[in-house]
């Protein structure tokens, strides 16, 4: 016979969707900060205007930096610790693999760029550019091994 | 591994999503199971094997053949 009550959410599983919901809030509230309100805030006290091209080296007010840098290095890793004492196994399992090839994509592309850039064959390394890099490879590989 | 989850949880007319609530895990989990891509672990193989009555050995099969 059919028993077709799906069960409730279970504690496990509101404390996952919390450290996700929560780690999406901070996403916001971070991006928000950093740009338009750091960038603007910056730029009315003088810092000067964000460089053609170059995003990352647009002016920022301190405090604002300040303030993301206590959400993405205190409040994201509570979120952080939240989620991997609540994700269920099959997803951490995606995790830890989409870790490794991330690390694994930062730890060469790094060095590679460095030498090529000393050398003078490529511009300078930049540092946001090879965080971003190992977020995309980190996402992509956590997408396929959780949905695939 | 092979397994039986999909047949067992169409025997008692489950979705996905319902499975996935008895074993408080995510339905992805369950899908990735049911296709093989990936391997639970034993307290979550204990657990199936206990939510439909059977030892771990008749849902799951490592194709073992005795040599």
């Amino acid at each position: 016979m059919s028993d077709s009550k799906k069960p409730p959410m279970s504690p496990r599983a509101k404390k996952y969707w919390a450290s996700l919901i929560g780690a999406s809030i901070l996403g916001v509230i971070g991006g928000f900060l950093t740009y338009p309100v750091g960038y603007e805030l910056g730029r009315k006290a003088g810092a000067g205007e964000m460089p053609a091209g170059s995003w990352f080296e647009a002016p920022i007010d301190s405090t604002v930096a300040v303030a993301i840098a206590v959400i993405w290095g205190v409040l994201l890793p509570i979120m952080c610790i939240l989620y991997h004492r609540n994700v269920d196994e099959q997803e951490e399992n995606a995790f830890l693999w989409a870790g490794l090839i991330g690390w694994y994509a930062m730890i060469i592309i790094a060095p590679v760029w460095w030498v090529l850039a000393w050398a003078g064959i490529w511009p300078e390394a930049h540092i946001m550019g090879i965080f971003l890099v190992g977020m995309i490879v980190n996402s992509a590989v956590f997408l396929w091994k959780k949905f695939h | 591994m092979k397994n039986r989850l999909k047949v067992l949880r169409a025997e008692r007319d489950w979705s996905q999503a319902e499975l996935a609530g008895r074993l408080d895990v995510s339905r992805q989990a369950v899908n990735a199971i049911e296709t093989g891509k990936y391997d639970p672990s034993l307290p979550l193989a204990f657990k199936i094997g206990r939510l439909f009555g059977q030892p771990i050995e008749e849902i799951f099969d490592d194709e073992f053949d005795g040599e």
